[in-house]
Formats: structure tokens, C-alpha cells, sequence
């Protein structure tokens, strides 16, 4: 017995220290500090201490595609620590598993000043917000001219969470655009087509393109392969129409008649605009003219569709336009790509475009010793000066000034300093001055800017009201998906978008209607 | 048999016990300390509250879960399509390895072993992407086939009716090899003199399979079954998000696929703590009872 | 066997429906590594190549210009070595009386595991627990919520079970201790089980990036799984899950799948590597001889 216990103990001992050595690699290696102790309370005296000889330390929970700042972005926070006397710090968790290392620091009570929020309609920021981890930032908010410069109005009342006038972060904001369509302008050229010169066409000369594109053999290969137009689903697996704000929708607007004031084309039986969208996709698929893979694909895998010359039309951001060229171009070297608006019934372009203005929140947390400092730094990116570096880069840094005109090093990569904030009137910021040329820059500049002056805010400005998040109501949403999807792939008739209207209507649409109302008669006050 | 004491039968085998020490305690920690949080399903859970001072809320999630109208689509759902997993997809690894023991050209068997292993490594993400260029309606080979024997163009990825045999031929495709590893393992605990008392009998390949092989796996096959039944309720998310879409919520929609719409990833914790405990009851109560059925019928059970 | 048998009509068929099974396993494995090795436009051209095109390695080069790639693969290779360890240790221990049939208490405790199996509280209180063991941030954390799970433990057991008892009897009879039988006779007989339940638990840990999101802070502590999953997030700028809307993607709406591809190469080939070492104790015969008169 003496041998075998001895040499169970053996293999016991080894594998107790293969696990001890595992452990012994974690505790010496902690880079990212757990957040510091607790607050002592005395958070708003310190605002008029003036210079302090300790910088300030701001920690920032963020979700960023990488863990690791370049020196470029260094450099960058470097000017904002400078300016403000604090140490920006980012803490950035893997992104595939954000929204976990989100709930486990909330709840774990290690929470630094700032914690990034996807959505100011996010369950657990709502949670955050009504159960106190989050403060309000309003006496924070009087001293930032930038911020309330060239943030959204509307996005300062989609943070009023609790519905009193508390604001409760720092929105980061995005640019709104109503985007149109790429188009393959080879295959307009083969068609002998034209687009007028401003890029705006009527409805029946869209029609007339995507008809050609599908039936006449615009790659003129002598194959019937072509559709002229691509759609694909939303993060919900919903498909997206093909014409939207086209064909009349504007989002939530004053009704014209009926039992509420504002409305939504979708729930509105009075209006024909919500039906005339699912007939005119329907009739689209119907005739082969919708690219039969759009209800299976996402925006990537549409894309490759249009790259791979099966669609000739798809919408999306113009400043994507010269990158889509080229990958098309190693494709098919004939390949030549333009840009092109649908005017709506009224006769112009218009539309409500993507997103609400807010591209997640940086929430201040009650844990925060200097809420104060943690506003100033985001109105500092903001203000002339932090603008600057951040949209243009810092010289000799990011760029060298030759005869006047910067010149990018190429290498550089910036994305986590110039996803961190927005101002909200510079859509020149979508196009990356390192990344294209002067001669890019100068072809869809005028396409970019159409589509952000062109935008028509829809009035519930990203509102969703508490009756959305009923059980029933969401299960109805589920319904309703399926309902839509059917009718606009042909396996409903149109008159079922009644049923479904009423259905809604009484499975708590009824009281979304009203609390939306409310919240958009209350923005009108 | 021992003697009918406990405390004489434990002192004789106590190293047996002593043995099951390191396991049992693993378990208590790891396993059933953490358990203690799905007290979560019976709250509100506020996550800067914490666990213990969020608001009770008894059995309000589960009557949520019971009352929605998609409640019985996503059961059925789920039970057929663990149904036709398990009729098509059990015993397909089985018939592949008892295949493959009949092989016996050793560099073929190791050279094959390997290649159908391949797609148990390679991610859904991949796979999914792969079935879908197959079977899309336009430039799918599927269709292609079809075009030119005279047949019209299916949607295959549309229509509820194709979902189920689509998820199940796709799951067989990427884990019959790997499925058939520990089919390989238990024949090798096969008396290999059962096999030559076969053969001087005169029993052929075919009769050997059936009567040495199979009975010799079959405490395998069973144990295996009984505990797919335990995961009846779950069907394999990331493959069923990644081909469904709302033309197959129909057949296609199932607990996870339901969890994850209703928001799990916006922080609704407690519901899919209650979700998931569900899931787990269900699936417990159905090895208890699939255990005493399999033991009296076949002599072979977990316990 | 061993007898010059004629290929009969019988294996005809297996060997036409192995060969069959193994062209459509085969087919994706040729899709993800041409991919890897083409152009991402070569990739849209025909996504679904077993050939390369415009073969380059920039993919590749991509993945290994990061240092953190090797502590990543350090760390990978350490977490599956001790969780492999220290799960057969527990296996075999546990699964050795639990195959005993006469074991008192024996359907309480399989009653016991497998409810482990089934019931989980949830990312929560793990973290919570892991908290107060002290071991966030350490390669424990990784290690052991997967060392031992109920399912393997029952393979192992019913594999024992068939056993057969006399070879305990009679070296019972010759006066060995339990801990005797057990290592040495029990443990050498179960070599396919054992070499079974290393290539699974190897293959869960290898593949494994979950418990890192949750557990682990610092980027040296990276598995490999992990690293892989982040380079290709930071290679599409992170637009999806930041909950943005997709136009704010700096670069186009490219998904890299030649990166995605070649990320999956750099984790698959090691593990095909170790399966050779495994097939040799899938050989019939091992009882042979363990059982005499």
C-alpha cells in the first residue's frame, strides 16, 4: 500500500503545482488596475480646487475593436491629459464579450468614472439610471459650450431617462445621413442610361434602371444573372425595403387625422404609405427584380453580392464608394461605380436616415471622484483645439506640413481616437483625411454632404416608450415581423397588413401610441 | 455482497470513497456554490443592487414565459427538432463507425479518421455561410441541379417546411465524424476472442457486427441517449440564428433563438435565468424518467 | 484480419460510403484554407474556392505580426495542459468506485452529477465565486470550470463498467490495495477512454474563449481563441457591437473573411497535429491476454 499511496501522492502533488503554476501567471501581470477606492462623497467640492498637483485619473469602461491604443492615439490622449491636468485611461474588454464584462462590473461594485453604454434604451442602463449607479451631469454641463454645441438637441432629451430634466451622460454622438444608392455606372453606360448631373432621379426613372439592370443584360455577358437591386436584413432578421423614405415615410410626424396627433406610417390606417413600401418591395421580388437572396442576407453579405456584379444597385454610405470600386475593379476590370438619390412623392430628396443622432452614451458613474473633470474631457474633444487633434490628427505626429498641406503617413491607424466622440455637423468626418486622396475626397464629398443635408427628423427621436418593453407587446413584434417579411415576399396578400395593424393595436400598441405621443406632445412644449 | 451494514461496507471500501472525495468536492464548489444564484429567476435583478437586495418577484418571469403567445410554438419547436435530431442525427456517427471498423486497410482508416473530424473545428459561422451559397435561390448549386433537370427554383432557406432537415443534415455534416470517437474508444473494450470464436463458428462480417459489435457498444449508445434527452430543450443556438430568419420561425424558432429576440443581450438577466432553469427541469425530469425505463428494459442506465 | 480475404461486396459499400463522407467533411476544409491563402477579392469573386487565388500570406502575416499571439498560444497550451491533467486525475478517480455497481450511495451521487450537468446559475455568480477564490485574472479561472464535467465522468464510468470483474477479483485475492488495482490495472485497460477524454477536454479548452471574457483583465492573459476572436473585431472596427449604427464604420463594410479564415487555420492545426498520438490507443485487442483461463 506504502508504494501505490506513495505514488498517488506524487501525481497529486504535480498536478497541484501545474495548478498553482497556472494561477502564478495571472497576479503579476494586471495591467489594467481595478478601479480605485471608493468615492468619499465629496465629489462636487472639488470643482473649484483649481490646479491640483496629482493629476486627475478618469477610467473609462469602453468597447472599442481593440484592446490596445497605437502611439498615434496616445499621443492624442496625451494632449487631452495635458489640457486638463487629468490621466485619461481607457479600459477597453474584448469586444466579442462586452456586454457580459458590462453587467459583471456594474455588478460587481468595481465601477470607474465612466461606463459606456450601447444605447441610452439599453435595459441595463435604464437599470443603471433608476437604481443610482449613474448620475445626473446637468451642473457638469453648464461650463461645456462644446458639448452643447455640436451635440444634437434631441439628444440631450433622449438622456432624460427618468423624465425629469436630469441628463444622465454624455452622448456620443453620430451623424444622421439619409443615404442613397451605389449604382454601377458601366452598366448604365452599356445600357446607353444616364443620371441626371445632380444624382437625383424620379421614382419612374429608378424603376426604369432597375428594370433594365435585370432584364436587358447590363454586364453584357449574354446571361440572364443580373438583378437590379439588392436589400438585406436588419440586425433583426428583418428584411429592409427597398424604398422607404422615398415613397413617403418620414417616421413619426403629425397625423393628419385621426385619434392621435403624431403617427407612424406603420400603425397609421389612415395613410397608404406604410402599405405602398411592402407593395412596392413585394412587386419587386415578385418580378425578379429584388435579388432573391436579399431576405437571407446582412448588409456584408449583400454587399459581396453587389461587389460580385449580381445586383447593380444597393444603398449605402457614399464614402464607401471608391473602396467598393476597387475591390469591384479586381473583379471586373470594367467595373465604374456612381451614386444616386430617389426623389420622394413631394418631388425631393428627403428621408430620416439611419440612427438617432446618439451612438451609445458615456454614462458618469456615482463612483466617479471628479464627475466634473470626466465632462471636461469630453467637451475638450470637442472644443477647437481638442477637435483639432482629434479629427485632423497632431502635427508631426499623425502628419507633416509640407508647403502648407498635411501630409498622412499612411501606416497610422486611429480608429479608437476617432470613434471616441463626434461633433455633430461635420460630416466631413466620414471621410478619414488619411485614408483618401485629395481626387477621392473631391468625387463623393458632394454625395456625402446631400445625404446629411437631406435628412428629416423623424419626432420621436429614438424614443421607446415603456409599453415597448412589455412581454406582450414584444411578442407581438415577433408577429408582426413575420407578418411584414410574408407580405413583402408574396406568401401573404396585402390586406393582411390590416389584421395585423388591428392585432397590434391589441396586443399593446394602444398604449405605445399613447406614451409615444405624450413623450413627442412634451418635446413640442 | 457484502454485509447488510453501512458502516462495515464503508470501512471495507473506504478508498472508494476516498477516491470519489476530489470529484464530489470539485462539484460543490464549482458547481453547486454557483447554483445558488438562480435565485436570480425569482427576481428582479438590478445589477447595482446586487444579487441579495434586488426585488423578489417569485414566480413572475416564469408566468411571463408561460403566458406569451410564442410559448408553445418554441416548445414544440424545440422538441421536434430534438426529435428529428436525435432519430437522424444519434444514430448516424454509429453507422459511420461501425463503417469504419470494417475498414481494414490501416492507412485509408487513419487518413479518413482525420478528414471527418475536420468540421467539428470549423465554426458555424463558416459552415452556415456555406449552406446558404449552396441553397440560395439564384446562384445556389442546389437550385442549379434543379434548374437543369426542368424544376423551378427553391428557396430552401424560405419555407418552414425544409428548416428541420436543412439544421439536421448541416449538424450531421459537421459532427458525425467527431461524433464517432467514442464508438471507437468503446470497441476497443471489446474482447478481441469474441470475435475468433466468431469466425471458427463461421460467422460472417455482417454477423459479427451484429452480435459481438453492437451489443458491445451498446452501454455506449444507450448512456449517450439518455443523456441527449437531458439537452432536449436545447438545440444548438448559434446554427439556427445564423440560417433562420422570420419565413422559418415557424419550425425554426426555438428557446434560444426566442431568449436571445426578447433581449437577453440588453441585460434582461433574470428572465433568461428562468428561461434556462426551465430548460434544465424539463430536461432532468426526462433522464429520471428515461433512466428507470432504459434500466428495466435494457438492464443499462446512468444509474 | 489477417487472412488474404477478397474485397467483397460488403466492403464495397463501406468504402464507398466512407469515401463519400469524407469528400463533403473534406470540402470545407479547402474552402477555409484557399481562402485563407487568396485575396479578399479573389474570396467575392468565389467564396466557395478550393483553390487559392492571388495566393499571398498577408492573412497569416496579419495574425503573427501581433506579440500577443504567442503569449496567447503560451497561455493555450498551458491552460489545456493542466486542465487535461488535472481532469483525468479526477476522472479516473471518480469514475473507478462510481463504476462498481455494488457501490451503497451510488445513485445518489450519479443523481447528484448529472444534475450539474443540466443546472448552471448563470455568468453572475460564477464570477462571483471566482471573485472571492481570488483567482480573477489568473489562468485558473480558465482552467477549472472545465476540468470536470458529469458527461465525461459517465463515459469513463460506463467504459469501467465493462470491465471485466474477475481481473480484480483475482488480483484482490493476491492482496492488492485499491489504489493498486486502480492505477495499475484498472487505468492501463482504459486507455481508449482516457486517450478519449484528453482529445475532448484538449479540444474544449483549445477552443474555448468564454470564461476568458469573463474572467480575464489583462491582455496577457489571453487564450488563444480569444486573441483570434479580437483581431478579427478590430479588423472591422468593432461597428456591430458597439451598438452604432453601421455607417460608422471608418472603413468599408468589409468582413474579412480571409482574415476570418486564417484565424481558424492558426487554431485548428495544432490540434490535428495531437490526433495522430490518440488513434494508436483506439486499437482493438486490449483486453488481449488481461483475462487468462
Amino acid at each position: 500500500m506504502t508504494k501505490k499511496t506513495k505514488s498517488l501522492v506524487v501525481v497529486m502533488a504535480v498536478t497541484a503545482m501545474m495548478l498553482a503554476a497556472c494561477s502564478g501567471n495571472g497576479n503579476n501581470n494586471g495591467e489594467q488596475a481595478t478601479a480605485k477606492p471608493e468615492a468619499t462623497g465629496n465629489t462636487n467640492g472639488n470643482a473649484g480646487e483649481g490646479k491640483q498637483e496629482e493629476p486627475v485619473s478618469v477610467k473609462v469602461l469602453a468597447n472599442f475593436g481593440r484592446a490596445d491604443l497605437t502611439e498615434n492615439e496616445k499621443a492624442f490622449f496625451q494632449k487631452v491629459n495635458d489640457a486638463l491636468n487629468i490621466d485619461f485611461q481607457l479600459i477597453i474588454p474584448p469586444s466579442s464579450g462586452y456586454a457580459e464584462q458590462l453587467q459583471l462590473t456594474l455588478i460587481s461594485g468595481d465601477v470607474p468614472d465612466v461606463v459606456f453604454f450601447p444605447s441610452e434604451q439599453d435595459e441595463m442602463f435604464i437599470n443603471a439610471v433608476r437604481d443610482g449607479a449613474v448620475i445626473p451631469i446637468n451642473s457638469y454641463l453648464e461650463n461645456s459650450e462644446n458639448l452643447k454645441n455640436y451635440s444634437y438637441e434631441h439628444s440631450w432629451e433622449a438622456l432624460k431617462t427618468m423624465r425629469d430634466d436630469n441628463i444622465y451622460g454624455v452622448p456620443r454622438t453620430s451623424i444622421t445621413r439619409n443615404d442613397g444608392f451605389m449604382v454601377r455606372k458601366d452598366w448604365l453606360n452599356n445600357l446607353g442610361m444616364e443620371i441626371p448631373a445632380d444624382n437625383e432621379v424620379t421614382l419612374e426613372q429608378f424603376n426604369e434602371i432597375l428594370r433594365a439592370f435585370t432584364f436587358d443584360d447590363p454586364d453584357r455577358d449574354g446571361k440572364q444573372d443580373t438583378y437590379g437591386v439588392g436589400s438585406y436584413v436588419d440586425a433583426n432578421k428583418v428584411l429592409l425595403p427597398v424604398l422607404v423614405s422615398e415613397l413617403g415615410h418620414y417616421g413619426w410626424q403629425k397625423s393628419t387625422d385621426g385619434s392621435y396627433p403624431f403617427m407612424l406610417p406603420e400603425y397609421d390606417a389612415q395613410s397608404d404609405v406604410y402599405k405602398n413600401i411592402l407593395l412596392y418591395t413585394q412587386k419587386l421580388y415578385a418580378e425578379g427584380i429584388l435579388d432573391p437572396d436579399s431576405p437571407l442576407n446582412d448588409s456584408a453579405a449583400a454587399s459581396e453580392r453587389f461587389k460580385q456584379g449580381v445586383t447593380g444597385v444597393i444603398r449605402g454610405f457614399a464614402g464607401h464608394v471608391n473602396a467598393q470600386e476597387k475591390v469591384l475593379k479586381d473583379i471586373d476590370p470594367q467595373a465604374e461605380l456612381t451614386y444616386l438619390f430617389v426623389k420622394g412623392p413631394e418631388g425631393k430628396v428627403q428621408g430620416t436616415g439611419y440612427g438617432t443622432g446618439i451612438w451609445g452614451v458615456w454614462a458618469v458613474t456615482a463612483e466617479s471622484e471628479h464627475p466634473e473633470k470626466v465632462v471636461q474631457a469630453f467637451d475638450y474633444m470637442l472644443s477647437e483645439e481638442g477637435w483639432d487633434y482629434l479629427y485632423n490628427g497632431i502635427e508631426g505626429v499623425d502628419y507633416k506640413l509640407v508647403n502648407n498641406e498635411k501630409v498622412y503617413n499612411p501606416d497610422i491607424s486611429r480608429g479608437i481616437a476617432t470613434s471616441i466622440m463626434r461633433r455633430h455637423n461635420a460630416p466631413e468626418f466620414f471621410l478619414d483625411p488619411t485614408k483618401f486622396t485629395k481626387a477621392e475626397l473631391d468625387r463623393v464629398s458632394p454625395w456625402v454632404d446631400k445625404a446629411v443635408a437631406t435628412v428629416v427628423t423623424s419626432m420621436d427621436k429614438g424614443y421607446v416608450p415603456p409599453a415597448a418593453r412589455e412581454p406582450q407587446y414584444m411578442d407581438y413584434k415577433l408577429t408582426w415581423d413575420e407578418l411584414t417579411t410574408k407580405i413583402m415576399l408574396g406568401d401573404l396578400p396585402i390586406d393582411q397588413l390590416d389584421k395585423a395593424r388591428a392585432d397590434w393595436y391589441k396586443n399593446g400598441g394602444e398604449q405605445y401610441l399613447k406614451e409615444m405621443n405624450e413623450y413627442i406632445q412634451s418635446l413640442e412644449n | 455482497m457484502g454485509r447488510s451494514g453501512n458502516l462495515p461496507y464503508l470501512i471495507r471500501n473506504k478508498w472508494l470513497y476516498i477516491f470519489l472525495i476530489p470529484g464530489i468536492l470539485y462539484l460543490l464548489v464549482f458547481k453547486y456554490l454557483p447554483m445558488a444564484g438562480l435565485v436570480i429567476a425569482f427576481k428582479d435583478l438590478s445589477l447595482t443592487k446586487g444579487i441579495v437586495d434586488s426585488e423578489w418577484v417569485g414566480w413572475y418571469h416564469f408566468e411571463t414565459l408561460f403566458q406569451s403567445s410564442n410559448f408553445y410554438r418554441i416548445l414544440k419547436n424545440s422538441l421536434l427538432l430534438s426529435f428529428y435530431q436525435i432519430v437522424w442525427g444519434f444514430p448516424a456517427p454509429i453507422i459511420l463507425a461501425l463503417t469504419l471498423n470494417e475498414i481494414r486497410h490501416m492507412f485509408f482508416k487513419r487518413i479518413t479518421q482525420t478528414i471527418l473530424y475536420l468540421p467539428h473545428f470549423i465554426s458555424w459561422v463558416v459552415l452556415a455561410g456555406i449552406v446558404m451559397s449552396f441553397l440560395s435561390p439564384s446562384t445556389g448549386i442546389v437550385n442549379h441541379v434543379l434548374n437543369t433537370m426542368g424544376f423551378e427554383s427553391v428557396p430552401f432557406l424560405l419555407k418552414p417546411e425544409y428548416f428541420r432537415t436543412i439544421i439536421v443534415s448541416a449538424e450531421i455534416w459537421k459532427e458525425v465524424g467527431w461524433g464517432t470517437i467514442i464508438y471507437f474508444a468503446a470497441m476497443s473494450g471489446i474482447d478481441p476472442t469474441l470475435y475468433e470464436s466468431a469466425t471458427i463458428d463461421g460467422a460472417g462480417r455482417m454477423r459479427k457486427m451484429w452480435h459481438i459489435t453492437l451489443p458491445g457498444i451498446s452501454a455506449t449508445i444507450v448512456i449517450l441517449l439518455l443523456l441527449k434527452l437531458g439537452n432536449i430543450l436545447e438545440n444548438g443556438f448559434e446554427q439556427i440564428y445564423l440560417l433562420y430568419n422570420p419565413m422559418t420561425y415557424a419550425t425554426g424558432d426555438v428557446f434560444e433563438t426566442y431568449t436571445y429576440r426578447i433581449g437577453l443581450q440588453q441585460g434582461r438577466i433574470s428572465y433568461g435565468t428562468a428561461v434556462g432553469m426551465f430548460k434544465a427541469l424539463v430536461g432532468f425530469t426526462l433522464i429520471i424518467m428515461a433512466n428507470s425505463v432504459s434500466r428495466k428494459l435494457s438492464g443499462k442506465s446512468i444509474w | 484480419m489477417n487472412t488474404k480475404t477478397r474485397f467483397s461486396w460488403f466492403d464495397g459499400i463501406n468504402y464507398l460510403l466512407v469515401i463519400i463522407v469524407c469528400a463533403a467533411t473534406l470540402y470545407p476544409f479547402l474552402n477555409v484554407l484557399a481562402v485563407s491563402l487568396s485575396s479578399y477579392s479573389a474570396y467575392v469573386e468565389n467564396p466557395l474556392r478550393i483553390w487559392p487565388k492571388d495566393m499571398n500570406l498577408a492573412a497569416y502575416k496579419e495574425i503573427m505580426i501581433h506579440p500577443v499571439l504567442w503569449s496567447s498560444y503560451r497561455n493555450s497550451i498551458i491552460v489545456t495542459a493542466c486542465g487535461v491533467a488535472g481532469g483525468m486525475l479526477l476522472y479516473i478517480l471518480s469514475a473507478y468506485p462510481l463504476s462498481k455497481r455494488h457501490l451503497k450511495g451510488r445513485k445518489i451521487i450519479m443523481v447528484f452529477i448529472v444534475f450539474t450537468m443540466l443546472f448552471n446559475g448563470g455568468i453572475i455568480p460564477n464570477f462571483y465565486l471566482m471573485r472571492s477564490l481570488g483567482l480573477i485574472d489568473t489562468l485558473a479561472a480558465i482552467v477549472l470550470p472545465m476540468m470536470f464535467s458529469g458527461f465525461n465522468l459517465i463515459l469513463m464510468k460506463t467504459f469501467m463498467e465493462n470491465i471485466p470483474e474477475e481481473l480484480e477479483e483475482a488480483a484482490k485475492m493476491d492482496g492488492a490495495s485499491e489504489p493498486y488495482i486502480l492505477f495499475r490495472i484498472i487505468v492501463p485497460l482504459s486507455k481508449p477512454i482516457i486517450a478519449t477524454l484528453c482529445l475532448f477536454t484538449a479540444v474544449t479548452y483549445w477552443n474555448n474563449f468564454f470564461q476568458a471574457i469573463i474572467y480575464i483583465r489583462s491582455v496577457d492573459n489571453w487564450p488563444l481563441m480569444l486573441f483570434l476572436k479580437e483581431i478579427i473585431s478590430s479588423a472591422s472596427l468593432a461597428a456591430m457591437s458597439s451598438g452604432g449604427n453601421s455607417a460608422e464604420q471608418g472603413i468599408m463594410d468589409v468582413r474579412p473573411e480571409t482574415l476570418q479564415y486564417a484565424t481558424l487555420m492558426v487554431v485548428m492545426l495544432p490540434i490535428l497535429c495531437i490526433y495522430p498520438f490518440v488513434q494508436k490507443y483506439f486499437v482493438k485487442g486490449i483486453m488481449l491476454g488481461s483475462v487468462k483461463g
